[in-house]
């Protein structure tokens, strides 16, 4: 089920106490003592550059890019000056509350109440990445991020608050720019860890509102829609992509990237996910698989524009523990086919860049065709169908105010092994009565940054329909109550505090 | 743990150190490295936001094309050594201008010097267009601001040290008008006190004259 679901970037992080966690924990605090000593108390790249945040994040909104950004991105993190200890350290944490938090389960005589969030309405830190970032030679540069999540896992042996350790995005690139009065030229190719990672418009899901969840049953309703399509649900986001791009005269844009399992070389790829582990299984690959990009861009005054594609196919085979309906990790079963996700979207992009404001709007409308060739797998059905589209709005005053608004719809074939009472893996409150995906989420959004380093946001997810129900989308027969898709709105009050 | 060569990784790798292996002095982004020449420098990270041939299209940035070639020096310079720290020029500039030498200074000003400045298309109001023109011919003596034109040339074209301001962006003339009069964040120029009378009406009239230039065709 967990294919089907979406599995929040944040749930990536996760720790087994060996030495690469001990390194990186010393590592961020010999960081933050350097960073005391520095005039730019910011990330690694902003140390680079010598410049501000809002260079070239739009509006100081990270991870939005301005078209600077966008331009420092495609030529390979070299702009600047060479760091000697190019490291950076993120924390992320908050209090999130859900307005209906007990969650029930029946054995067809007796209910039982639980609470779905532990920490409902308690602040709690959710992760902190450590960033390994930035210019190594002229033409070659890195931008990698390894995340612990405070409680990544809600569900190892019951046990909440589980962290765990592991990477969260990883890009290394060449890249070269030619520059002239009547050409422009970039191109460059990457190894990363994750469809998307590459892309440099905030459309794309690897990089779209709201852009954090808090983690593991924190997160479940905060982040927005609970099913997501192959390529918004980061569950590629532990593969080895090998990819290049070329970006001619600041119009058109092309991208093509193959991925295959993170093994031998490359399983640091995936790092904290692994056979053992059932909560953070490595995804395995059939062969390549195909991911592309295409973008058209223009600009005018303060105003830019982005429209493009992107599409991926991508086969992922089952564990050996799958039962029917749920995937629980483990080994691979290499033999046992794959579930093959094929997925077709198109997006765009405009930005308004004009101190003091600064106004960004993306949307996004993706297509997935799933066929589950996998015995047991996480499907009922062979074939499903999944449309998700996206939108968000939000305005900035002065790099300091914003506001935004997002909003996500999914609809999909409805299959009990995957979204209904069949699976196993899913709780009363997130199964559906009648097996159907359809999710619809508003997120608004306010944030007030102090400074650069700092932002501060309210949250709020309300949900106008859950899992194809908006009254009682869950099932009841087995005597638990009526849950509203309303039941699960959460406000989330966080902070993002970035060195 | 039995380590198992990717031959797909493994070559992308051995290529990445092969083409990266030395300085690209042609292509470079360094901008801490004094071997890289001034216009290299300007076409690699300049124009990102100026333009390759310094007509910005943001108004967000400057138009550097036929700029004055000591005005775009000085002002490199006084970011270099933080001596200009208006908000945006701390936010873009300082960090850019922190490991320029002189003579990337003086190539990156004559490269942009260089360049044909192309005239804006814009939508212009006839009575602000001859307000703007009136402050720039002749000032306005009764609050103290002399004319423009004494300075930046009948053409706009400045001279020296005073910049040119035809073709200018009126929002990045309006701002630095703004700066002139509310902050010390420009020093060593005699603008704050030529700004200083300026009402908001009176920097957008003539910051809209300037940007149309050659308006003034029209207008005689």
């Amino acid at each position: 089920m967990s294919d089907f679901m979406a599995i929040k970037k944040s749930e990536l992080a996760s720790g087994h106490r060996n030495i690469l966690h001990l390194a990186t924990v010393a590592l961020t605090l010999l960081l933050l003592t350097l960073a005391t000593k520095t005039s730019y108390a910011i990330p690694a790249f902003a140390r680079q550059t010598g410049q501000n945040c809002v260079a070239c994040h739009a509006g100081g909104q990270y991870p939005e890019l301005t078209p600077y950004g966008r331009y420092f991105k495609l030529t390979g993190y070299t702009q600047g000056e060479r760091q000697l200890i190019p490291l950076s350290a993120m924390f992320v944490g908050g209090m999130a509350s859900t307005r209906n938090n007990v969650g029930t389960s029946s054995d067809g005589s007796t209910v039982t109440t639980s609470n779905i969030n532990q920490q409902n309405g308690r602040f709690e830190a959710d992760n902190a990445s450590v960033f390994l970032a930035g210019k190594i030679l002229d033409n070659l540069g890195l931008f990698s991020q390894f995340t612990y999540g405070w409680a990544a896992s809600s569900n190892n042996g019951g046990v909440n608050n589980q962290g765990h350790f592991g990477i969260d995005n990883f890009d290394l690139r060449y890249a070269d720019h030619y520059a002239g009065p009547t050409h422009d030229l970039i191109w460059g190719a990457s190894l990363n860890n994750n469809p998307g990672v590459t892309d440099v418009w905030n459309s794309h899901p690897t990089w779209a509102y709201p852009y954090m969840s808090p983690q593991g049953a924190r997160g479940a309703f905060a982040g927005g829609v609970p099913v997501a399509t192959y390529l918004e649900s980061g569950a590629g986001a532990q593969t080895a992509g090998y990819g290049a791009y070329v970006y001619l005269n600041k119009n058109f844009y092309a991208e093509l990237d193959a991925y295959q399992s993170a093994t031998g070389a490359t399983s640091f790829l995936a790092y904290g996910n692994n056979n053992s582990n059932p909560n953070f299984p490595k995804a395995y690959l059939k062969g390549t698989n195909p991911y592309f990009r295409l973008a058209y861009t223009t600009e005018w005054g303060a105003h830019n524009l982005m429209v493009g594609a992107m599409g991926m196919n991508a086969a992922q085979y089952g564990y050996n523990s799958e039962s029917a309906g749920m995937v629980s990790g483990g080994p691979p079963n290499l033999s046992g086919g794959t579930t093959n996700y094929q997925d077709r979207g198109i997006d765009a992009q405009y930005q308004y860049l004009l101190n003091p404001h600064t106004v960004t709007a993306q949307v996004r409308y993706l297509k997935e065709n799933i066929t589950d060739n996998t015995i047991g797998g996480p499907a009922g059905n062979l074939v499903n169908k999944l449309n998700s589209v996206f939108g968000k709005v939000s305005y900035v005053y002065n790099a300091t105010y914003g506001a935004g608004l997002g909003y996500q719809n999914v609809t999909g074939t409805a299959d009990s092994n995957a979204y209904g009472v069949a699976n196993t893996g899913l709780s009363n409150w997130s199964a559906s009565a009648n097996n159907s995906p359809n999710s619809t989420a508003w997120i608004p959004s306010i944030w007030y940054q102090p400074i650069q380093n700092i932002r501060l946001t309210l949250q709020y997810t309300a949900f106008t329909k859950y899992m194809g129900g908006t009254s009682c989308y869950n099932d009841t027969t087995q005597g638990n109550p009526c849950r509203k898709a309303s039941d699960n709105n959460t406000t989330w009050l966080y902070a993002w505090i970035a060195y | 743990m039995k380590l198992k060569l990717n031959p797909y990784f493994c070559g992308l790798a051995i290529c990445s150190l092969l083409l990266a292996g030395c300085e690209n002095l042609d292509r470079s982004r360094d901008t801490a490295n004094p071997n890289v020449a001034g216009k290299t420098l300007a076409l690699q990270v300049c124009a990102t936001c100026h333009g390759v041939d310094g007509n910005s299209v943001s108004p967000f940035f400057p138009k550097l094309a036929g700029q004055q070639p000591d005005y775009l020096v000085d002002q490199i310079k006084n970011f270099r050594s933080h001596q200009r720290s208006d908000a945006v020029g701390v936010q873009h500039m300082w960090g850019l201008a922190k490991n320029l030498t002189d003579a990337q200074i003086k190539e990156i000003a004559n490269y942009y010097a260089s360049q044909p400045s192309e005239p804006n298309h814009v939508k212009t109001n006839p009575v602000e267009m001859a307000q703007g023109k009136a402050i720039y011919d002749k000032g306005l003596l009764d609050k103290g601001t002399p004319p423009c034109i004494a300075c930046h040339g009948p053409n706009g074209q400045g001279m020296g040290a005073f910049p040119r301001l035809a073709n200018q962006h009126a929002d990045y003339i309006i701002k630095q008008l703004q700066v002139f009069q509310d902050t010390d964040d420009r020093p060593g120029t005699p603008m704050k006190q030529v700004s200083h009378p300026l009402t908001s009406d009176e920097m957008k009239a003539v910051a809209m004259y300037l940007e149309s230039f050659p308006i003034e065709a029209k207008l005689n």
